[in-house]
């Protein structure tokens, strides 16, 4: 098993190297860079160009800069954005906790909606409860999320008032503003983004857990259950619940580590500081350094949860052995 | 067998109705850019922003151009992004998968290691990247049109295809019918193709139809980011985009292609579950 | 019985889920929420200055003087880099800068110089600028202070050159600054500028930006500085507190050299990253300014209730660059574009456009039609003519130059100068991809180019391509386009913008890849115009001659200017003291804001 693990994290590094120097590569052939944004200003001289484009560090060949980045984040260092100027992990570290507040939140409530609607729609397939539950989930995921944001926003902020006179929901941000901090003001501020995350991944999370489910209730141990006269309540609680939890780590396994990218719709509609935004903003402005932190810190957790979902599974599943 | 599978489709009431409607978008598609005498494309600026009326029946964007006849028209590009980025993704999600699974060893470890580089890299960053790429290339036959939007998708997201076909090819490999074609002395290629695959079908099937409806929203949110198709060229994702800033007011040009996407997607989905169902082996009535 | 128990289960499950949530939801409602933002500031009204009476001689024209105290809130859509000058052009920055820092002297909103902390604008008649133009000596007002209390003096002009060119930070611009040999200091409230070489927007430097020396750092150091987040200056406001892509706060300077002001207590810029939901959230009262409108925004403000439109024509504007020299990658300027080098051909479409119908269509009539380069401000030039839309007589000059109609109306080639017979009048019409307003113009455009028998094929490209650099391969730069669409204006003194339209040497090419001179336009005469005009004290002089080649420029049609924009920003009426000023920042008079 330590072997396995050892082995499989050895196997983790060339990849993550080849990855490192992928995007790395990608990053600098597209159009652009960071100093793009100065192009058409007719106040900036291509004097000022050529000296920014040294200063930035941007005038060394490519290889060049990329050993000078691997070299310098083996020492911890993350390197500086070359639009912000500040150190790319402090970016990083700014907007992190914010994306995690409203992605584990929404996640969490996915989590707890789909539970017993998967198990209720696997066990009772073709009910009217299922075809239900299957639509409402189906129509989170069949909608642009920008679209029922904004029409949100419409209806919540725009049109309905609040019986004190202002809108029904805040339109965005994480809090009030300037205001102590008090909880009803963060839950309200959470409300509407949670909400848009959680319908739209409630789909993906349903079928997940139906899928689990109806798999586990054919298996022949369940008939036996069954045929022994057992009640279905406890043939779902000893039996078929806990092999649920299968699917469950899957789908934690998936979507933790999106869950650090963040959502950049879900973000930008709502105006929340997180790293969905911070991750678009960098593609768009070339700030190389934020990029390929988000990146490569992002490849590390996909492949870390790879792995961990790999030995939660041999952990659950004794039909599983590793070789 | 296939009268079975059509057979327990048709008990999947929503599949089937997801199948109506699907079909219905598609003849519309087809029709109503034919026979109509509006130009999708021609602006009439003494009817700009009408809400829907006898002769507009969805109302007109803010050129005047008739959303319904424009609606249809963006569809066919739509539709066709979602079934040519499936068709990419199928292809090369199969091949790959095919391959690695069939032959294991090393040829499959380097083909999942290739695999999961893909799956390493958030898939927006890949979007964006490649998005911008092939539209700055000076070649309008990949720069211009759908044709990026098709190409990136359909070259971006194989890799969850790819596994599942793998893990498919992994477990009908050591199945008897394989064996005995390998005895008769059958060459890799013709069992790949005439024994295994048509095994490993169904989950394609259901992978393939559910592809389709997310490269729908995807370049809805491409084009929501700007990366979309261009205009002129007319797409429900970058209807919708232009859409915001009149959604209070000129509602009628949100509503429609926002529909057109949410009954589209939404039906693809049901007839995914319907041939899960269908083409499910553990089926039980 | 077997049914039975299963439901219960189910219920309990269901039930639990349920309950979570409407906790959630219910909890959310039940106290006002943003109170701060939606109820206007019934309890800030006994501001600090209560011991103090407001002195309403100060006051603009209300007789009662404007109310003391409350926040305004203001959403914004770009998010701000930085917040030192120096390390950054948005727009926003020095739009929320403008409440902070203030300099020498600013652009009223008729384009005229209005002193800041300088006591009057140096001119040559009042002794100010030396009569070679390279000694410009400004004298500060008396008792200046940071809204920290210290004072300000001449070192810390010296300190802001010092910064300015310091070599290594990686700071944005030195235009202007690199030209000066040294500040000179007789006394604090005297600075005296020397000059290397004459730079004839001498006025513009200094003036939006001081760093004070005691709240900086080392120059060496300025990427690190404090100060880029939490910038200090004599402006009415002060920031207290940044979170990046979130929000700024800031609040009254106390030691704002004008008493009484500002009247508002605090300013919190909100960014708010998508307009369309910024616009919902004016709407609604969450916020009361919204930043930088587009046109298309118009229907929908004329149906808000209580809000207001703030829309000063801008200068220059939206155009069209023609290129006269050959389209090929890279294009060697010396050798003429097939179609477009013939001046009748340019003529022939500026004739064609129809740029009242883009406005009154697309721009909801409220734009001008455009005319030339400077057409605001001091240098605005006077007895410029306006080319105006006559189909008929863009006929008569593509008749006359050799471009006949073909059969199916597209002009093809007969006896053209610049390309053999038989070429179809076909030319590729490109702009920044992902702008509405382009896109549709565009389409307008093409229709009319087609009723003269021009085709245009539309051909759009992020603008990181279309306005790159020459080595992202820029089509502008290169010169392998027809035409390209997009809107670029010159500051209040247009040095730099007409050097960098009309001057020869500015053309791109390999050897000269920052160029900018995109239309390839080329006149030795014009470049003497140039010359002079960039080494002349006197500023009437100076505007003589860029109006000559301005008008030289109209006979040429290197450009064809579509519209003069508006400069967009909409705010709710309960909002007071707004002047609206194209030349400057929407709060560049935040002082003067107040509450009803």
């Amino acid at each position: 098993m330590t072997q396995y693990i050892l082995r499989r994290i050895i196997q983790a590094i060339p990849l993550l190297l080849v990855i490192s120097f992928s995007v790395f590569l990608l990053m600098n052939l597209i159009p652009g860079g960071p100093l793009a944004a100065y192009e058409n200003n007719p106040n900036i001289t291509p004097e000022d160009l050529a000296r920014l484009k040294t200063e930035l560090g941007l005038d060394a060949p490519i290889h060049v800069r990329y050993w000078n980045w691997l070299t310098a984040v083996v020492r911890g260092d993350w390197g500086i954005s070359q639009i912000t100027r500040r150190p790319a992990l402090t970016e990083i570290a700014e907007k992190l906790p914010n994306t995690l507040y409203l992605s584990l939140i929404a996640f969490f409530f996915a989590l707890i909606i789909s539970l017993p609607i998967g198990i209720i729609s696997a066990t009772r397939q073709y009910s009217w409860f299922d075809h239900f539950a299957t639509t409402v989930a189906f129509i989170g995921q069949s909608m642009p999320v920008f679209w029922f944001g904004l029409v949100l926003i419409i209806i919540f902020n725009a049109t309905l008032k609040h019986p004190n006179g202002g809108p029904f929901l805040p339109g965005g941000g994480m809090f009030t503003i300037g205001a102590d901090f008090s909880l009803d003001d963060r839950l309200s501020h959470l409300i509407l983004p949670a909400s848009v995350l959680t319908f739209f991944s409630l789909g993906t999370h349903i079928r997940y857990m139906r899928a689990g489910m109806l798999d586990v209730l054919h298996q022949d141990y369940i008939r036996t259950a069954y045929a022994k006269g057992q009640h279905e309540r406890a043939v779902l609680l000893n039996h078929a619940l806990k092999n649920s939890v299968l699917p469950l780590v899957t789908i934690i396994g998936l979507e933790i580590p999106g869950l650090f990218a963040g959502a950049v719709i879900t973000e930008t509609i709502f105006s929340w500081p997180g790293m969905g935004r911070l991750f678009f903003n960098s593609i768009e402005r070339g700030d190389y350094a934020v990029m390929m932190g988000i990146l490569m810190m992002s490849a590390t957790l996909i492949v870390a949860f790879g792995l961990i979902t790999d030995i939660v599974y041999a952990f659950l599943d004794p039909r599983i052995r590793f070789d | 067998m296939r009268a079975m599978v059509w057979r327990r489709f048709r008990k999947h009431k929503p599949a089937l109705i997801g199948l109506i409607v699907i079909a219905t978008f598609i003849a519309l598609c087809i029709a109503v850019p034919l026979i109509t005498n509006y130009d999708p494309g021609k602006t009439h600026l003494d009817i700009m922003r009408e809400a829907p009326t006898a002769a507009h029946i969805f109302g007109t964007d803010e050129l005047g151009r008739d959303m319904f006849v424009r609606l249809w028209d963006g569809g066919r590009i739509s539709i066709l992004i979602g079934v040519a980025t499936m068709l990419i993704a199928i292809t090369i999600g199969t091949l790959i998968g095919a391959i690695a699974g069939f032959y294991g060893g090393n040829i499959d470890n380097i083909l999942m290691r290739f695999t999961d580089f893909m799956l390493s890299i958030p898939q927006l960053f890949l979007l964006l990247i490649f998005a911008q790429l092939l539209r700055s290339t000076n070649n309008p036959a990949i720069s211009g049109g759908p044709m990026p939007i098709i190409l990136i998708i359909g070259v971006l997201v194989w890799p969850p295809v790819a596994r599942l076909v793998r893990g498919q090819f992994l477990s009908l490999k050591a199945k008897e019918f394989v064996e005995a074609a390998k005895m008769s002395g059958a060459r890799n290629f013709r069992i790949i193709l005439r024994h295994v695959l048509p095994n490993a079908a169904s989950p394609i099937i259901v992978a393939a139809t559910l592809r389709v409806g997310a490269a729908i929203i995807t370049e809805s949110t491409l084009s929501f980011l700007g990366f979309g198709v261009q205009p002129p060229t007319a797409t429900w994702g970058n209807m919708l985009k232009n859409a915001q800033a009149q959604m209070t007011y000129a509602p009628w040009t949100a509503i429609f292609p926002g529909l057109a996407i949410l009954f589209t997607v939404l039906s693809l989905n049901y007839i995914g579950d319907g041939l899960r169902d269908a083409l499910d082996p553990h089926h039980v009535e | 019985m077997f049914v039975r128990s299963r439901a219960k289960l189910l219920v309990s499950v269901i039930a639990l889920t349920l309950l979570v949530l409407i906790v959630v939801a219910c909890a959310a409602p039940a106290t006002p929420p943003p109170a701060a933002t939606s109820a206007p500031a019934a309890t800030s009204a006994p501001a600090p200055a209560a011991t103090k009476p407001p002195a309403p001689t100060s006051a603009p024209t209300q007789a009662a003087g404007p109310k003391r105290g409350g926040k305004v809130t203001w959403a914004v859509w770009q998010s701000p880099i930085t917040l030192n000058n120096l390390l950054g052009t948005q727009t926003v920055m020095g739009d929320i800068l403008s409440l902070v820092q203030e300099g020498m002297s600013e652009v009223g909103p008729d384009g005229a110089r209005i002193p800041v902390l300088a006591k009057e604008i140096p001119t040559v008649q009042n002794g100010g600028v030396s009569a070679d133009g390279k000694t410009i000596t400004w004298k500060l007002k008396e008792g200046l202070v940071y809204s920290d209390g210290k004072p300000v003096t001449c070192a810390d002009f010296q300190f802001t050159l010092q910064a300015t060119m310091t070599p290594g930070v990686g700071v944005v611009s030195t235009t202007g600054y690199s030209d000066i040999d040294k500040v000179e200091c007789p006394d604090p409230n005297t600075v005296v500028l020397k000059f290397k070489n004459f730079y004839a927007p001498y006025l513009a430097l200094f003036s939006e930006d001081l760093i004070p020396k005691h709240a900086a750092g080392d120059p060496k150091d300025m990427a690190k500085w404090d100060f880029n987040r939490k910038p200090l200056g004599t402006g009415p406001f002060k920031v207290d507190e940044w979170q990046a892509d979130s929000f700024i706060t800031l609040s009254r300077n106390p030691n704002y050299r004008e008493k009484d002001k500002p009247y508002l207590d605090q300013i919190v810029v909100r960014i708010v990253p998508s307009s369309e939901v910024a616009m919902q959230l004016l709407s609604s009262g969450e916020v009361d300014i919204m930043w930088n409108n587009t046109e298309a925004d118009f229907p929908l403000l004329e149906k808000m209730a209580g809000v207001k439109t703030s829309e000063p024509l801008q200068i220059g504007g939206e155009r069209l660059f023609l290129n006269m020299a050959e389209n090929k990658d890279p294009s060697d300027p010396k050798k003429p574009h097939p179609i477009l080098s013939d001046v009748k051909v340019r003529q022939a479409i500026e004739y064609g456009i129809n740029k009242q119908r883009i406005i009154e269509k697309l721009l909801f009539g409220k734009a001008k039609p455009g005319t030339n380069e400077i057409n605001a401000g001091f240098f605005q030039c006077a007895n410029f003519k306006p080319r105006g839309f006559d189909v008929a007589q863009a006929k008569k000059l593509l008749d006359e130059t050799g471009w006949v109609p073909g059969s199916d109306g597209i002009r093809v080639s007969k006896g053209s100068k610049t390309a053999p017979d038989g070429t179809r009048l076909r030319l590729k019409y490109a702009t920044t991809s992902g702008n509405k307003l382009r896109e549709d113009s565009q389409v307008l455009i093409v229709e009319d180019m087609k009723a003269i028998g021009v085709e245009l094929y539309i051909e759009n490209a992020p603008s990181s391509v279309v306005i790159g650099s020459w080595d992202a391969g820029s089509p502008r730069r290169h010169g392998n386009f027809d035409i390209i669409m997009y809107t670029t204006n010159a500051s209040i003194d247009p040095h730099s913008q007409m050097m960098n339209l009309f001057y020869s040497k500015n053309i791109p090419s390999e050897a000269n890849k920052g160029g900018v001179n995109y239309t390839r336009f080329n006149d030795p005469k014009v470049d003497e115009l140039l010359e002079k005009a960039g080494s002349d004290p006197d500023q009437n002089k100076r505007r003589d001659l860029y109006c000559q080649v301005v008008a030289m420029g109209q006979e040429t049609t290197n450009m064809i200017y579509l519209y003069q924009r508006l400069k967009i920003d909409s705010y709710r009426d309960r909002l007071l003291g707004w002047v609206p000023n194209a030349w400057d920042s929407p709060a560049w008079n935040a002082e003067l804001w107040s509450l009803k």
